[in-house]
């Protein structure tokens, strides 16, 4: 279902001209096709499901199936469906739009709530703010204009068999309903991780993908709306009023009369709420499946060619700064051609004509490596921050009462006591002068220790942590290759660099192991919170099955390599299996 | 091994008159004993320090038994005995029905606590209140009890206790009353992981500096145990509250690790220990997430078996359907069906192109070869004349004038059949009558399976025929239109000294050493471990090398092959009465009688720094994880 016929793996993409960068050729090659075949598979899968749902509520006329099929062809497809369909493939587009803008290879780590904040106001996610409400108001009217039913319309009659007509309030509490669901899922999709690509750790098709998750997004969609309902409703009753009523003014016509007795306006109410709780369930699992659909054709592998004269090259692409989608395409190209495909490895260990140089292997391993170094770098400085900020608060924990106390003798002791006796007219400024200073240092002192505006030095080091899936497929790859080499490296070339690949590799692994923080099990927090340490857990597990992937390989050689003396003892650990 | 005809138990020689000493090992092709225990025999040069590694190995279930919880404990089946029964109830009535049911729901699930409600109003203090609360628990439970049975009339063993259950599928002769439950070897390093009836693991080895004894709340009821390749400390446990990750530090000396050592791994409701919904869960045990790999029928998963090079995944069900999974190509299935019995045990060759599976009555067969991972399929090879293939049909055997080529002919691309099925079709074509009534009540599933070194071949057993059936993945020239018997389990009996002993039967348990040369396979009603000696290359064949015996009384529980071993293979038996013997059989392996590697698929070759690599049920080879 979501194959693509530009990108699909078990075909190089076309090559690029001289002219196009690989960045242009990526965005034009792979990422628009991309994005405009998920939005087509989208707006289907989501006339299908609108097709089902519509089949559903006229099931009492399947006793008379030609009724029923054509009560339902005709309710979708007839000339009043038109504008709504219309309306629901533009909602697949402008969510193609967002992911397209919004769509992020690296989880977010909320800093403090500060950070959330500052994050809100920026323009590109108030534009996307819009756009979600946009998104929930328009894909809820649509379903009620299509699905018909009691308030499928803004207006009724004011009373039974009138000419005159009245403003539902129902149908508008219904769109604000999936309008405020838009924004919880905006919410979800920035701060969240909802714009996140989450690799899968295996390779299956799209269609399998999608249909293992088809019931639980159904079901999440359900609870997250069932939860919601009751910031809705609070949310309605302070404010959702005002707009029935500016709507009814700005038309001029009247709202629709309520219920007469109190049990008939509450039946009423909770009939309301369940159209409310069931549209709002369909229009959040429609983006949840657009944006699942999007995730999911973005993350196809791209297999890149290992000749660096050909222009989108895997060597080109692991490099490339941007976009950071295709250098992570890339690398997980090349581990995958470093586990599963022999013929590509060989080209891999070619040499390069004329000449004779490992040129490619040399590219590609500086490029792992270089990446490598860079993510232990981005670790340090981390855990830098970390160590100065514990270094920070102890000082200000031992100095701070000090300081205060000083103070205090100053202003309160010795000169002072002198002044104010001689100046009877200071003494009273002095002291609410006093006052205000400790009052300001305590206000101070309580801002900084409050969560919401003081960064967590420790998240410092799980924004490190967030970035290293690339970082995990380099190692895989690298090593992978490595103990490939054994057999199929016939010059030699990975010889050149092994121990200087081992080395890193027993670095990085003392680096993480170093600054890995407090081991936080995976399952304590929803998924979506905790990506960064899941990638911190597999970059650990990663590192180690790696160098034991190239000692069992190389067997009692690797005593041979030459590795730093620091690391030897280790390195020993490994062949023995006593690590 | 005729690649038609298969090899019998007949071929066999005699069961070793020395193995009640308790010693065995394989030397020059042949199983030896020595009367003095093993003391006397020095084996080939260089072969000193295994022996020392043996004798650190060896445990019993007697030594263990001090670590249990009292000495009853061992015969006493586990998870019955529940420390709240211990405790007096709050007074409060309504305290106690939401009190238990609460803890019942947290502890054990929904229907739990909704079977708790329904008990727990009982005497006279019931309230009006409580009796209304119960009255909806058991509408509920009738309503669920109504919809299961309808599901388990199609799955009966979703009928089954989770005990119960465990020991239905387990490759353990009698999981309930055997004191060693499951063993495991570590892929790459002589350590061993051995489960107890106690629920209680010890894992021994030379170079660790104690013998850990793994203890947890929720490890109830052990049903298999895998090392994680390419680490030297993660063991993975499955058992009946689901899966638990050990980390056992080879470098400490605690002899009782703590539970921060240990990792559970909640799997959904209906997936421990045999799965009863349709889905496989894969498991990123690193991230803690997970990959629920569904598909319809079946009635389950009761077992898988990664190929060695980690391309294939066998998935036998309780039912007559079982998939090979394809970790390469997108992760597809190819979906086989057996007619007679579900298939009882199987593994894989080491080049992974070669699947051998077992089922019960006699016969001996060898199917073309298919393709692995390329997805084209190539024409089915026709390799011998069906002439030769001897089927036993309630007692009488039958010669099919069929020829190969026309058997393999299967009219349902999708559900391919087995060979035995299409045996049993092309006899009830020419014997009409004579099978119809034992085919009228056939369910059967695969029992056991492995794979070879290579992921070329798997072998596998049904639960109701003594066949070892496989599955060829060769690349060149293989063919998935069926599977082939390739040897025949039928049970004889032979007289030794006077005294007549059964052997073969049902299979219980098949092994496969990781090189593929050794293959053991081991009875349900029989107390031989029948040893085969293995090629891969040409052809697939199996050539008898004897049958091994415990001492007096003694019949096998289960068995592993140790995964690295300089001199050939050990193979590692736990007998019924809780005693672990390891039996070396000393042999030259392949590689180095032939230096240049033999290539057997495109993407793998038999070399040493794969040697360590092994079929395990729990964890997959480092090559498939991410």
């Amino acid at each position: 279902m979501m194959s693509s016929p530009i990108s699909s793996p078990g075909k190089p993409p076309s090559p690029c001209s001289a002219q196009s960068s690989p960045a242009h050729w990526f965005e034009h090659e792979i990422f628009r096709p991309r994005i405009t075949n998920s939005i087509i598979r989208h707006a289907l899968l989501t006339a299908f499901l609108i097709l089902v749902c519509h089949a559903f509520f006229n099931a009492a006329l399947l006793l008379h199936p030609l009724t029923w099929m054509s009560t339902t062809l005709g309710g979708l497809f007839g000339p009043s469906s038109w504008l709504y369909l219309a309306l629901v493939l533009g909602s697949t587009v402008l969510l193609g739009w967002l992911v397209h803008r919004h769509v992020s290879t690296v989880p977010f780590v909320p800093q403090s709530a500060l950070s959330v904040l500052w994050g809100v106001v920026e323009v590109p996610v108030l534009l996307s703010l819009g756009a979600h409400l946009t998104l929930g108001a328009l894909l809820t009217r649509s379903l009620m204009g299509i699905w018909g039913g009691s308030y499928g319309v803004l207006t009724q009659p004011c009373l039974d068999g009138s000419e005159f007509r009245c403003i539902d309030e129902s149908h508008i509490l219904l769109v604000q309903s999936g309008a405020f669901m838009g924004g919880f899922l905006w919410f979800g999709f920035h701060f969240r991780n909802g714009n996140l690509l989450h690799f899968p750790p295996i390779r299956q098709h799209g269609s399998s993908q999608l249909r293992s998750r088809l019931a639980g997004i159904f079901q999440a969609s359900f609870i997250e709306v069932i939860l919601n309902m009751r910031w809705f409703c609070f949310f309605y009753i302070v404010y959702g009023h005002r707009l029935a009523v500016t709507v009814s003014q700005l038309s001029r016509l009247s709202l629709l009369n309520g219920e007469e007795s109190v049990f008939r306006y509450l039946w009423h109410q909770m009939v309301v709420l369940a159209h409310a709780i069931f549209l709002d369930t369909f229009v959040v699992a429609a983006i949840k499946l657009g944006i699942e659909i999007h995730n999911i054709s973005l993350m196809k592998p791209v297999m890149f060619p290992v000749d660096p004269n050909q222009a989108p090259s895997l060597v080109t692409a692991m490099k490339s700064k941007n976009p950071s989608l295709m250098k992570y395409l890339a690398y997980m190209d090349f581990k995958n051609l470093s586990t599963f495909k022999s013929a590509r490895r060989q080209q891999l260990f070619e040499l390069s004509q004329p000449g004779g140089h490992p040129r490619k292997w040399t590219q590609v391993s500086q490029a792992c490596v270089s990446e490598i170094e860079e993510f232990m770098g981005t670790l340090q400085n981390a855990a830098q921050v970390v160590s100065s900020s514990a270094t920070n608060a102890q000082t200000k924990e031992s100095v701070a009462p000090i300081s205060s106390n000083l103070r205090y003798r100053f202003h309160g002791g010795g000169a002072d006591n002198k002044e104010s006796k001689a100046n009877g007219v200071g003494v009273s400024s002095d002291k609410s002068l006093k006052k205000i200073t400790n009052l300001w240092d305590k206000l101070v002192q309580r801002f900084s220790k409050n969560k919401l505006f003081t960064a967590n030095p420790e998240l410092s080091l799980r924004n490190a942590f967030a970035q290293c899936q690339i970082v995990i497929w380099a190692i895989e790859g690298l090593s992978q290759m490595i103990a490939a080499s054994v057999l199929e490296d016939d010059f030699g070339v990975v010889q050149r660099n092994l121990s200087e690949i081992l080395t890193l590799l027993l670095n990085l692994q003392q680096t993480v192991e170093r600054y890995k923080g407090l081991s936080v099990s995976c399952k304590q927090a929803p998924a979506n919170k905790i990506r960064d340490i899941q990638l911190k857990q597999e970059l650990r597990s990663a590192v180690k099955t790696s160098i034991y992937r190239i000692t069992n390989a190389f067997g009692s050689h690797v005593s041979a390599i030459s590795v730093p003396a620091e690391f030897q003892q280790k390195l020993d650990n490994y062949t023995r299996f006593q690590e | 091994m005729n690649p038609g005809g298969g090899s019998s138990l007949l071929e066999f020689p005699l069961p070793l008159a020395g193995a009640s000493h308790g010693f065995c090992c394989e030397y020059d092709a042949t199983l030896r004993s020595d009367a003095s225990g093993g003391g006397g025999f020095e084996g080939p040069p260089g072969a000193g320090p295994l022996w020392a590694c043996l004798r650190v190995l060896t445990v019993s279930a007697d030594s263990a038994e001090p670590l249990s919880v009292g000495a009853g404990s061992l015969n006493e089946p586990s998870g019955l005995l529940s420390a709240k029964n211990a405790f007096l109830p709050p007074r409060q009535e309504r305290q106690l029905q939401m009190r238990r049911a609460l803890s019942t729901w947290l502890d054990e699930g929904f229907f739990s606590a909704l079977e708790s409600l329904a008990s727990t109003s009982e005497g006279r203090f019931t309230t009006c209140w409580a009796r209304g609360l119960e009255g909806v628990a058991r509408a509920l439970l009738a309503t669920y009890r109504m919809t299961s049975n309808i599901h388990s009339s199609f799955n009966p063993h979703l009928m089954l206790s989770g005990e119960d259950m465990i020991a239905r599928f387990s490759p353990n002769r009698d999981w309930f009353g055997s004191k060693i439950r499951v063993m495991a070897w570590h892929p790459h390093t002589l350590k061993l992981a051995v489960a107890f009836k106690t629920d209680q693991i010890q894992v021994l080895g030379q170079d660790l500096l104690a013998s850990p004894t793994l203890k947890y709340k929720r490890q109830r009821g052990v049903a298999c145990l895998a090392w994680r390749p390419l680490n030297g400390s993660e063991l993975a446990v499955g058992c009946l509250t689901g899966l638990l990750i050990w980390t056992v530090d080879p470098l400490s000396v605690a002899a009782r690790p703590s539970a921060s050592c240990v990792n559970f791994l909640p799997t959904p409701p209906g997936h421990a220990p045999v799965t009863t919904d349709t889905s496989m869960i894969l498991w990123n045990t690193a991230s803690e997430t997970k990959v629920p790999l569904r598909r319809v029928g079946g009635g389950g998963v009761h077992s898988v078996a990664w190929s060695p090079d980690a391309t294939k995944v066998l998935a036998a069900t309780p039912s007559t359907v079982f998939r090979v999974w394809d970790t390469i190509n997108q992760w597809n299935h190819e979906r086989w069906n057996v007619l007679a019995g579900h298939v009882n045990t199987a593994c894989w060759s080491p080049c992974g192109s070669f699947l051998l599976f077992s089922t019960n009555p006699g016969a001996s067969h060898l199917l073309p070869q298919f393709p692995s991972s390329g997805g084209s399929s190539a024409a089915a090879v026709p390799v011998a004349d069906m002439s030769q293939i001897k089927i036993d049909v309630n007692g009488e055997v039958i010669k099919s004038p069929m020829n190969f080529s026309d058997m393999f002919k299967s009219p349902i691309r999708d559900s391919r059949i087995a060979l035995k099925g299409q045996i049993i079709r092309i006899e009830r074509a020419f014997y009409d009558k004579a099978l119809e009534s034992d085919l009228s009540c056939i369910s059967s599933h695969v029992n056991t399976a492995c794979w070879s070194p290579c992921g070329s071949f798997l072998l596998f057993s049904t639960n109701q025929e003594p066949l070892i059936y496989c599955l060829n993945f060769h690349p060149v020239g293989g063919s998935s239109a069926a599977a082939v018997p390739v040897a025949d389990m039928s049970q004889i009996k032979i007289d030794v000294n006077g005294e007549v002993i059964n052997i073969g039967g049902p299979i219980q348990s098949m092994k496969w050493n990781s090189m593929g040369e050794r293959l053991a396979v081991s009875f349900k009603n029989s107390d031989c471990i029948a040893l085969y000696c293995t090629t891969l290359y040409p052809t697939l064949g199996l050539s008898p090398i004897g049958l091994i015996q415990g001492l007096e009384g003694e019949s096998p529980m289960t068995m592993e092959f140790a995964h690295k071993c300089d001199h050939g293979a050990i193979l590692s038996v736990a007998w019924s009465s809780g005693r672990i013997q390891h039996i070396p059989l000393f042999y030259v392996p392949l590689i180095e009688r032939n230096p240049a590697p033999l290539i057997i698929n495109p993407d793998f070759e038999i070399h040493n720094s794969f040697h360590g690599q092994s079929p395990t049920q729990l964890f997959s080879t480092p090559l498939a994880r991410s």
